[in-house]
């Protein structure tokens, strides 16, 4: 392999040579290297004698000193720390390059960098990424454009909150031009300007000298000469302290620095300090002031300094200078006195002169009497020190102060006198007095809406009303309609004036005639309209002993809040002082047939949570007439009507959990759907999973083997768990029947893997083992079962064809010629040969069905979906029994379930088991919360990625085994079954608690939204965020049943009240987002 | 401060670290710097878990095995349809044997054939050695056979617990961090880590997995202040009496003391390895960036849970299983190449596949395979011969026959009888990871009924 240029080799006897343009160098071991040589580093000669060291490492040579003509480039700054985002000016120093040659910049290798390692410009301006790279630093490559030479090194990047180091490079290489300065003359310096004399060396053309004094550091000047030995430069000192001068030639390093000190009057070694005589103003006024100076000497060029306060040596040029005067315009701030001395230039200072400074502006002016009262047309002599004018801003007043009040009354009874002076402005009021008034009569009365009153003045011209009317002849008419104010005023103008009357308006006397519809109202959040007369818009209304939002409109008065308890209670509306005889108004449901705590904790279980009106329905009906109610309602959710496509589908399964009223078939469909598990990670076909979920819904108030037997024959499921086109074994292709279904709907949809007991336990073998239901010869024998069945054909009445692709609008079809007619045994069913495939479909179905472990194992999967998560043994056995007994008929299990002692046993709150409850999975929890507040939901709705977020992608479950498993026990609670509990896991748990922040965090507005789709209002609750156990109670019975304990209450009213500063709404939202986060609500029990 | 050296940064993360307090004490989390560093004293293992049952049978495949007599053809004569043509196959050697693996896994054999990777053959649930005639007399009684052979759900649970007969609440790998607590001690996260939903695997009696998401965990939103965020501290304590309702509050205190440990950490945290952006990729990719931050979470001994779905081939197996395996080669390979060129950490992490059973040699008539028992696993990490710990470029476990109805086979359909417990599976790996012998019935119970505890392919 030849080298290139810059290349190196070790050669095998460990020698080594670098190819470089001028020729080979000549390479010395280390042993050869003299003392001289670096430790670590190895040596070699150029043919031209220069010496170049090199490192080695494995074969890499890094050059390191130059001393030939090889070629070479060094980055310069070396290893620098960079702060992220800031930026950094790298040089390539080059040597030896060939003409032409241009250095190419690399950050982390790449031409140019990239953003996550820095970027480098071609001149060598790296800009730092923004975040440090994971490495922390960032490699720079400088290469030659002909790849002769290259160098690298390597930028720490670090976070902000330190500054670049590294980033300034010595000066490149040549003769030293840095000037030394030996000596500094006049020595020591006098405050003020000088001229100075630098003496040293290798003094050049354009240098510079800089000096420093007191915090005053580097000020730059331009010399005036200089010699390779000499620098004049004229300067400026401005205190007594020391003086430190340093010279740069041009592109050199400063010299070394000399100090000398500067002291106050030090002679410079120039004679001729002046003589000062006097000072002209004397005493000085404060401000800017002309100055003449008298004394002796003065020279051109002299420069006087004031000093006064703490103002030291403040150095002014003088406009004039003769030998014995000077002039000059200064500035005195206040002070007691000023001192003055002058110098001339290369003189010290001269003697001091020291004048008072004025002691400040003329007092305010002042006038006399400050007030006075005069009646019109009097007079009044006013007075003010040096007062210069006098006016008036009615009335008249001479230049001497006489003030003389206007004939008649102006607008204003009170006139303004200003006097100004030296001092300023100074004013004095003056009040005019009617000697002979208007008078009206009465001057005050109390009349009631509409009612006239006479009123009298005396010569009288015209008369006014505020609000009501009032005739020429001064007969006023009240207003008709109660003011805000609740008077008016009467302005009468006569011969001597205005006058005016008062008039008290006596508000009218509320009565109430109706409240809403049937005088009731419903418990909780409220609205209605108050009808009745003597309403006014300022009319308050309370109820019991709550106050309401009320709003005036057209007579009626709209009312809104909330009320906690049920039962009569007087609503009062008062104007004023002036109060309705008290209205009752039922609250609530009246003799309601369960208790308004009872009916919202059976919604939660039988439905999508309650709203308010369905608790109330249910609390006037009582349970049994709801179930009743529902079973006999028909289908009302639809996906068909309303999805189009199938993306579509857990949108529209929310919308219609919180909007449509069949909500016990839907909540019963969603827990179908959860055992006869199918999934759109499958069917991936929008016009095959809408039937599915269409058909679960129209199952739902069936029976069992209704449900099983459609499902069963539905393509959906036939194409998700394989039983569409399950052909019997063919031992020419070495194939056997597809057990996927035959398993899945042992172990998931019907009896599952063990034995059961109708109580839902199971019993064990000698070995404390349950005891399974079936073993893999009954799955395989359940596969032939299945076996023979394919999609309907497209044309209606066509002969099936095996094989055919998926028709989503028709149930499979059987089709004997792939249809395994051996006999089968499954467990201790038997199947003949021979039977057809619709046959050993039937029977089997049947035999599940009707299998023993049926019942408990799907009673108890319901009751979980329903209920609680742990149902005791009896609560499994009473729904079980229901089951078998009525052949699985699904009202009469879903009754046995819902209206169980066990189900209904805490309904009145505190009678919790520690084993109770079951956590809301996220397709209950999201529809609970909009229908608890009485909210609207539409297609619209943001919420079907937030389910799937939290585990809950519904249609979408993993596989058959649902999001979840009916068996899952949580840790830490002892072997509790939490079947829910399997997809909460830490981070889904934060994201249930960002759910909630999203929809509950509105800011301004009460209305909550999350995206167009979903809304929440808040309204009905901001009046009572004054009172927050009140608000706190207002959201236990919206969200809690009301039941909600008192610990817990304590805390968030606690929140509430620390949250007063944010406002009502965000208060309001506190008691909302707390108990909503909080797992007492999240574990529905 | 600012931090200039990684022993600088080790030090202040030791400090902050130790000022961290108790977990789930909510608001006492300092700020935490990262930078990308590996403490000397790190494990970790990388569980992927193919749930679904993946068919080993199209996954390592026989090309000529004179040690079993057999070959190819006999493998042929059971896939029928679903056989991969001989001459796809990325070709391995056990040996004299010579294998092949699926065609989409050119990386994996990569792996393997630089001997940082491989096979175990044929592990299954067990409750104790078998062979086929004892299978075939004992087939429902649980003390020779596990509970619920070819049930999803079940085979999940055992593989996760090493425990054959169900009734376990508790998984290997939880177990495994428990006996190791003291390695972790200070942690401000959980030691597990789960990219996705976790199962019993990552459950100890005292621990519990954080799970990571793709994309990184979720922040507590709606209680930034301190008035809410105190209350919902007071709520968290708020006891009830209602069991579940502790449970949930206990989870939602380590949501919320997780994602705030995590977040802290891994803000700066890059990886700049290209993983594949697929289901898995992505996964692995988060726990590159997590190994990453290792000691900034303070943490020496860790699991990841990682999770492929849609092995259950029922059906049209040949295009549902090629994607997956792809995913699986092309993913695992990334993740060496971040561990080994990025993270210097490769000799420090083991990854392993599992799976609850294999599939049926046999297909049935929807050109898949069902249910079965027995199937092989791929160990990656650095070899012996690279200085790391693995001893790959070879087969563990014994390699079963295909021949049907053979002694190999459960039910005449191609079911393997597995000749490696996962309880063995999981003990060589537990021991790698540190539990001690005596310590290792704890992680493992069943692992007394196996002649050896620790079948060597690792250290």
């Amino acid at each position: 392999m030849g080298q290139r240029p810059g290349q190196a080799r070790v050669t095998p006897r460990g020698h080594a040579q670098i190819f470089s343009s001028p020729g080979a160098l000549t390479f010395f071991p280390k042993s050869a290297l003299g003392p001289e040589g670096p430790a670590d580093f190895y040596s070699a000669r150029s043919p031209n004698g220069g010496i170049v060291n090199f490192k080695i490492s494995s074969a890499t040579l890094f050059l390191c000193a130059l001393g030939l003509h090889a070629q070479s480039i060094q980055i310069c700054p070396a290893s620098p720390t960079i702060v992220a985002g800031t930026t950094m000016q790298f040089t390539a120093t080059t040597m030896g390059l060939a003409p032409g040659v241009t250095v190419a910049w690399y950050a982390n290798g790449n031409p140019g960098g990239d953003p996550a390692d820095g970027t480098i410009s071609p001149a060598g301006l790296f800009t730092a990424p923004a975040v440090p790279p994971s490495s922390g630093q960032t490699r720079i490559n400088a290469i030659a454009s002909d790849n002769s030479a290259s160098a690298k090194t390597f930028a720490a990047i670090v976070a902000s909150g330190s500054d670049n180091t590294g980033g300034s490079c010595g000066s490149s290489a040549g003769p030293s031009n840095v000037p030394v300065i030996t000596s500094i003359a006049p020595n020591p310096l006098g405050v003020g300007t000088d001229t100075v004399t630098i003496m040293g060396s290798n003094f050049q053309t354009g240098a510079l000298v800089y000096n420093s004094f007191g915090s005053q550091s580097n000020i730059q000047y331009a010399a005036s000469s200089v010699t390779p030995n000499t620098i004049m430069v004229t300067i400026y000192q401005g205190q007594a302290t020391s003086s430190t001068f340093t010279v740069k030639n041009p592109g050199s390093a400063a010299s070394n620095a000399v100090t000398v000190p500067v002291m106050n009057g030090a002679s410079s070694g120039a004679s001729g300090a002046p003589v000062l005589t006097s000072v002209a103003p004397n005493p000085i006024p404060v401000g800017t002031v002309a100055l003449t100076i008298q004394g002796s000497g003065f020279a051109a060029g002299a420069l006087l300094y004031s000093s006064w306060g703490t103002q030291s040596m403040i150095q002014y040029a003088p406009s004039s200078v003769s030998s014995n005067a000077l002039t000059a315009t200064i500035y005195q701030g206040t002070a007691a006195t000023v001192t003055f001395c002058v110098k001339n230039p290369g003189t010290g200072c001269s003697n001091s002169i020291t004048v008072p400074i004025n002691s400040g502006p003329p007092p305010p002016q002042s006038i006399a009497p400050n007030t006075v009262s005069l009646n019109l047309g009097a007079t009044q002599q006013f007075t003010s020190a040096g007062a210069t004018a006098f006016n008036a801003t009615a009335g008249t007043i001479t230049s001497s102060g006489l003030y003389t009040a206007p004939a008649t009354m102006p607008a204003s009874s009170n006139v303004t006198v200003t006097a100004t002076g030296p001092g300023g402005n100074a004013s004095a009021t003056v009040t005019l007095i009617n000697p002979n008034p208007q008078i009206v009569a009465p001057a005050a009365v109390t009349l009631a809406l509409g009612a006239t009153q006479q009123f009298a003045s005396a010569g009288a011209t015209s008369w006014a009303a505020t609000l009501g009317t009032i005739t020429s002849a001064g007969l006023y008419t009240a207003p008709s309609i109660w003011p805000a104010s609740g008077a008016d005023t009467v302005t009468v103008t006569g011969p001597n004036g205005k006058a005016t009357a008062a008039i008290t308006l006596t508000p009218p006397t509320p009565v109430i005639t109706s409240v809403g519809t049937n005088n009731a109202l419903p418990l909780g959040i409220f609205s209605a309209t108050v009808s009745g007369t003597g309403f006014t818009a300022q009319s308050t209304v309370t109820l019991g002993t709550s106050p309401v939002t009320a709003t005036y409109a057209a007579g009626s008065i709209n009312i809104g809040g909330f009320y906690g308890q049920s039962g009569i209670v007087n609503l009062i509306v008062t104007n004023a002082s002036v109060s309705s005889q008290p209205f009752p108004v039922q609250v609530g449901v009246p003799n309601a047939q369960v208790s308004a705590s009872a009916a919202r904790r059976f919604l939660q279980q039988a439905a999508f949570g309650p709203t308010p009106a369905d608790a109330a329905h249910v609390q006037t009906i009582g349970f049994q007439a709801w179930l009743n109610e529902q079973f006999a309602m028909g289908q009302v959710s639809n996906y068909n009507a309303d999805t189009g496509s199938q993306s579509g589908m857990p949108v529209v399964f929310l919308t219609n959990a919180v909007m449509n009223p069949d909500q016990l078939r839907q909540k019963v469909a969603l827990a179908l759907s959860q055992i006869f598990v199918t999934s759109l990670n499958k069917i991936i076909w929008d016009n095959v999973m809408i039937p599915y979920q269409q058909l679960l819904l129209a199952d739902a108030f069936t029976n069992y083997k209704q449900i099983l037997t459609d499902v069963t024959l539905s393509p959906c499921m036939g194409y998700y768990l394989d039983m569409a086109n399950n052909e019997k074994a063919n031992p020419a292709l070495g194939t056997a029947a597809n057990e996927n279904y035959a398993r899945e709907i042992m172990q998931l949809m019907s009896i599952g893997t063990k034995v059961l007991n109708p109580d839902g336990t199971w019993p064990v073998d000698s070995n404390n083992n349950p005891i399974p239901t079936y073993g893999q010869a009954d799955v395989t024998a359940m596969a032939r079962i299945f076996t023979g069945w394919t999609f309907a054909a497209s044309t209606p009445g066509s002969a099936p064809i095996f094989g055919a692709y998926i028709n989503p609008s028709a149930p499979m079809v059987p089709v004997s010629s792939q249809h395994d007619t051996t006999a089968k045994t499954v467990m201790t069913y038997s199947a003949p040969a021979g039977l057809s495939a619709q046959a050993d479909m039937t029977g089997i179905l049947g035999y599940l069905a009707s299998h023993p472990n049926t019942a408990p194992f799907i009673s108890k999967q319901l009751i979980q979906h329903l209920v609680k998560s742990n149902p005791s043994p009896q609560y499994v056995q009473r729904v079980s029994t229901a089951f078998t007994q009525s052949n699985g008929d699904m009202p009469t299990v879903i009754t046995a379930i819902l209206l169980d002692t066990e189900a209904r046993a805490n309904d009145a709150g505190g009678n919790d088991q520690p084993t109770d409850g079951h956590f809301q999975e996220p397709a209950l929890l999201i529809p609970a919360v909009v229908r608890a507040f009485a909210g609207t939901m539409t297609t619209m709705n943001y919420y079907p990625s937030t389910l799937a977020s939290m585990g809950q992608d519904v249609f979408n479950a993993p596989s058959v085994f649902n999001y979840y498993s009916p068996g899952y026990v949580v840790g830490g609670t002892g072997g509790l079954l939490g079947p829910e509990f399997q997809i909460d896991n830490p981070n889904a748990a934060v994201l249930r608690e960002n759910f909630v922040a999203n929809l509950t965090n509105s800011y301004s507005n009460p209305v909550l939204s999350y995206g167009p789709g979903t809304t929440i209002d808040l309204t009905p609750f901001l009046p009572l965020a004054s009172n927050p156990a009140s608000l706190v109670n207002a959201v236990d019975l919206t969200l809690t049943e009301g039941v909600m304990p008192a610990g817990l209450k304590t805390i968030i009213t606690n929140a509430v009240q620390g949250d007063a500063l944010n406002g009502t709404l965000h208060q309001v939202e506190t008691a909302v987002y707390l108990t909503l986060i909080s797992n007492y609500y999240n574990v529905s029990h | 401060m600012l931090i200039r050296s990684r022993r600088e940064f080790m030090k202040a993360t030791l400090r902050s670290v130790g000022a961290l307090g108790a977990l789930g004490s909510l608001g006492k989390f300092g700020e935490m710097n990262a930078l990308a560093s590996v403490s000397s004293n790190y494990r970790a293992m990388v569980c992927i878990f193919l749930a679904g049952g993946n068919d080993g049978h199209n996954t390592v495949i026989p090309i000529s095995v004179p040690s079993l007599q057999e070959g190819y053809s006999l493998y042929l004569q059971g896939r029928q349809t679903l056989a991969l043509p001989q001459a796809s196959l990325q070709t391995i050697q056990n040996g004299g044997d010579t294998y092949g693996l699926h065609p989409l896994m050119p990386e994996m054999a990569a792996l393997y054939n630089a001997g940082n990777a491989a096979v175990v053959a044929n592990v299954g649930t067990l409750v104790k050695p078998i062979n086929r005639a004892t299978y075939l007399v004992n087939q429902n009684n649980l003390q020779d056979v596990p509970a619920q052979l070819f049930s999803h759900a079940d085979q999940v649970n055992q593989w996760q617990t090493t425990v054959p007969n169900g009734g376990a609440y508790t998984g290997w790998g939880g177990l495994a961090e428990d006996s190791l607590a003291a390695q972790n001690a200070g942690a401000a996260f959980s030691p597990i880590t789960s990219t996705s939903g976790c199962g019993l695997f990552c459950t100890g009696q005292n621990t519990y997995a954080s799970t990571v998401p793709v994309g990184g965990a979720s922040n507590l939103i709606g209680a930034t202040d301190k008035n809410r965020l105190g209350a919902f501290q007071n709520m968290l304590a708020f006891d009830n009496g209602l069991k579940l309702v502790q449970a949930a509050n206990t989870i939602t205190n380590r949501g919320v003391g997780f994602s705030q440990a995590l977040n802290a950490a891994i803000a700066t945290a890059k990886i700049n390895t290209v993983f594949p952006n697929s289901v898995l990729g992505n996964q692995l990719k988060t726990v590159a960036k997590i190994v990453s931050i290792q000691s900034a979470l303070g943490i020496n001994r860790q699991v990841f849970f990682c999770q492929l779905g849609g092995f259950d081939t029922h059906g049209a197996q040949i295009g549902n299983q090629d994607p997956l395996l792809q995913d699986l080669s092309q993913s695992v390979s990334a993740l060496y190449t971040s561990l080994s060129q990025e993270l210097g950490a490769d000799k420090d992490v083991v990854t392993f596949t599992a799976s609850e059973f294999g599939r049926t040699l046999q297909p049935n008539g929807n050109a898949g395979t069902d249910h079965a028992w027995g199937s092989h696993h791929f160990v990656v990490g650095t070899g012996v011969n690279s200085g790391g710990s693995l001893r790959g470029g070879q087969f563990w476990g014994q390699f079963p026959s295909l021949a049907l109805g053979g002694n190999d086979d459960a039910n005449g359909r191609g079911t393997l009888i597995p000749t490696t417990s996962v309880e063995q599976y999981a003990a060589t790996l537990a021991s790698w990871f540190g539990v001690t012998a005596q310590n290792l019935p704890t992680v493992v119970p069943y692992i007394g009924n196996f002649p050896s505890v620790n079948l060597g392919f690792l250290g």
